[in-house]
């Protein structure tokens, strides 16, 4: 046992627990998906999944052409990962131009604007909904810019519930894209800003010429990375909003989630997921591969 | 930090620049601070017509009904506050460590199932880790294909895993929680070990070897006290994600196994959100050691969320 343990060459042998992992977690949930998206198979037909009716790619037939649900979800998932990637990294953007330079007390407001990626985030989003109720401080304060009473419904009206839930999502991950720019813009090596500086550049002319070509990659690369986690929101919407009202905020997860497992179709769902899982492998397969080569 | 050699900038602007500063830092502060807040609020301070930005009678009752569990402070939640100080004190002069309302339960069965999954996730992913920084195993594209399993979204793989564990009986279980765990934290711990162990120059565990150590006597004996920091930093990290996961716990745990997260969606859930006082007062505890872990790494967060390609 051990001598044939021995013959195995060493890196295989260091990859075995992992592969282990990675077929329990991975390749064999891949295969049942698939199979259960072919059937018509729900917990509540009391037979085993191995034992569902075959149907073929009626659920797949069903979900992405017939079904306005799913098309909305993925639709409103994509406009909401636009706009917060982007307001996300212009904000990142400020908060790491603002923090270039040194002053006293800069090491504790680092770490106060880092504090909102360390909260859970559920429970980000149970600060918001206790900020967006009715009489809740964000209306109270709206109301002493605006000078008049201010009793916005947020998470009742279909398009402030959507804006909400893009708020809550900007505070807590724009302290990621700081962080992720601030390295960046540390990395800028400071004998090219001086020679641009010499030769008589203005601060954004460096800005715009100097250091955002220079950080490029880093920029795609959080880019990408947020991009990427956005698709998956689920834990704030689940809080604020429940994918309410009606399904005018539901991302493409709340409808798996909330489609799967209140009326557990879950050959319907599989169909769903897998097609999910297509476009995630081949967007992450294109996107990622150019990012990631840059760094290995 | 080094000096910064831009341009010197005019007053005003030094001006608008530290305003900017205030503005974001209270940006950031405010959803923080109200639910500190809050959590020390009596109940006819939570939603009042107007909100109240400073506890006038600050309380612990919050706290206590998290130690206690709402069901021991029965009535008196939306009357006023005699009712909950009466209701607690008739019935929780001694703390019931039971059921699925008492924040102990769930608080130590987040500990086992974070502690567990993320040394598993460690362990396993520190061999792979080393087999693609020194032998650069399976080219690029074994560790892309590691890190696609971070790529999908954890519902569409979380599904046909209910499926199986409803097979394998381990839905709701310690067990299962912590093999999906160790699964769904293994990218992060291989890419972020691999940024480590690339730093660390790899002729001196050839030296350990020609001195008579086996290859794995190497790892455990020379690698690991070397990349220690790194390894450390990697385990809080993990830990923070797993403490963190609300989505696969959901689905994956009904009753036995509840961890924080699922708690505090029940605590919201089971009242639609009103009972504002100890939700907070739970989601600050819950906090805390995320907030400490987070602050004890804050120099290489920036590395774990990219996978080790911000390296600083």
């Amino acid at each position: 046992m051990f001598g044939l343990f021995r013959k195995i060459p060493f890196p295989i042998a260091l990859i075995i627990p992992i592969e282990i992992v990675m077929m329990f977690l991975l390749i064999f949930p891949l295969i049942v998906e698939i199979w259960v998206s072919l059937t018509n198979w729900t917990p509540l037909l009391g037979v085993n999944w191995w034992h569902a009716d075959f149907l073929g790619f009626e659920n797949y037939y069903k979900i992405a052409i017939k079904d306005h649900r799913f098309i909305n979800a993925v639709i409103r998932t994509s406009i909401i990962a636009t706009i917060c990637v982007t307001v996300e990294l212009g904000l990142g953007l400020l908060y790491a131009t603002l923090l270039l330079k040194d002053f006293p007390g800069k090491r504790i407001v680092v770490s106060i604007l880092l504090l909102p990626m360390m909260i859970i985030p559920l429970v980000a989003g149970y600060n918001f909904f206790m900020l967006f109720i009715e009489n809740g401080p964000i209306n109270q304060i709206l109301g002493f810019i605006l000078g008049k009473k201010v009793e916005l419904h947020w998470l009742s009206d279909p398009n402030l519930g959507l804006v909400a839930v893009m708020i809550a999502d900007i505070w807590e991950w724009t302290p990621l894209m700081f962080l992720i720019l601030m390295a960046g813009l540390a990395s800028v090596p400071q004998n090219q800003v001086r020679a641009a500086v010499s030769l008589g550049a203005s601060n954004f002319q460096i800005f715009r010429y100097l250091t955002i070509p220079l950080i490029k990659h880093i920029i795609l690369i959080a880019v990408v990375i947020r991009g990427m986690e956005l698709f998956k929101i689920f834990d704030v919407v689940f809080i604020l909003t429940k994918g309410g009202p009606g399904t005018s905020t539901e991302t493409i997860s709340f409808y798996l989630y909330s489609a799967g497992f209140t009326y557990m179709r879950m050959g319907y769902i599989a169909a769903g997921s897998f097609i999910v899982l297509a476009i995630f492998l081949t967007a992450s397969y294109y996107i990622l591969k150019p990012v990631m080569k840059e760094i290995i | 930090m080094k000096e910064v050699a831009y341009n010197e900038e005019s007053k005003l602007f030094g001006v608008i620049r530290f305003s900017l500063i205030a503005v974001i830092v209270l940006f950031t502060m405010f959803p923080i601070y109200w639910m500190v807040a809050t959590s020390f609020k009596p109940v006819q301070e939570w939603t009042p017509p107007k909100p109240i930005y400073f506890p006038k009678d600050p309380t612990l009752y919050n706290y206590k009904t998290v130690f206690l569990g709402p069901g021991r402070a029965k009535g008196g939640w939306w009357g006023s506050d005699q009712g909950v100080r009466d209701s607690l004190e008739s019935t929780g002069a001694k703390i019931r460590i039971s059921g699925e309302s008492s924040f102990f339960i769930p608080f130590v069965n987040s500990m086992i199932v974070c502690v567990t999954s993320t040394f598993l996730s460690i362990s396993i992913g520190l061999l792979a880790a080393y087999a693609i920084s020194r032998y650069r195993f399976g080219g690029n594209f074994f560790p892309f294909f590691i890190l696609s399993a971070r790529m999908f979204p954890p519902i569409a793989v979380v599904i046909p895993l209910v499926v199986m564990f409803s097979t394998l009986r381990l839905l709701d279980t310690h067990f299962g929680l912590i093999i999906v765990y160790t699964g769904f934290t293994i990218p992060f711990s291989v890419w972020m070990i691999k940024s480590f162990l690339d730093d660390i120059p790899h002729e001196l565990e050839e030296a350990a070897i020609i001195d008579g150590m086996t290859k794995f006597q190497a790892i455990i004996k020379v690698t690991i006290p070397l990349a220690k920091g790194g390894i450390a930093a990697t385990s809080l990290f993990i830990f923070i994600l797993n403490w963190s996961e609300f989505l696969i716990a959901f689905l994956l745990t009904s009753t036995r196994v509840i961890t924080l997260p699922i708690l505090i969606s029940r605590y919201f859930s089971t009242t639609q959100g009103h009972l504002y006082g100890p939700q907070a007062a739970l989601g600050t505890i819950a906090t805390i050691p995320v907030i400490i872990f987070g602050f004890m790494i804050q120099k290489h967060l920036a590395r774990g969320l990219t996978f080790g390609a911000v390296k600083k």
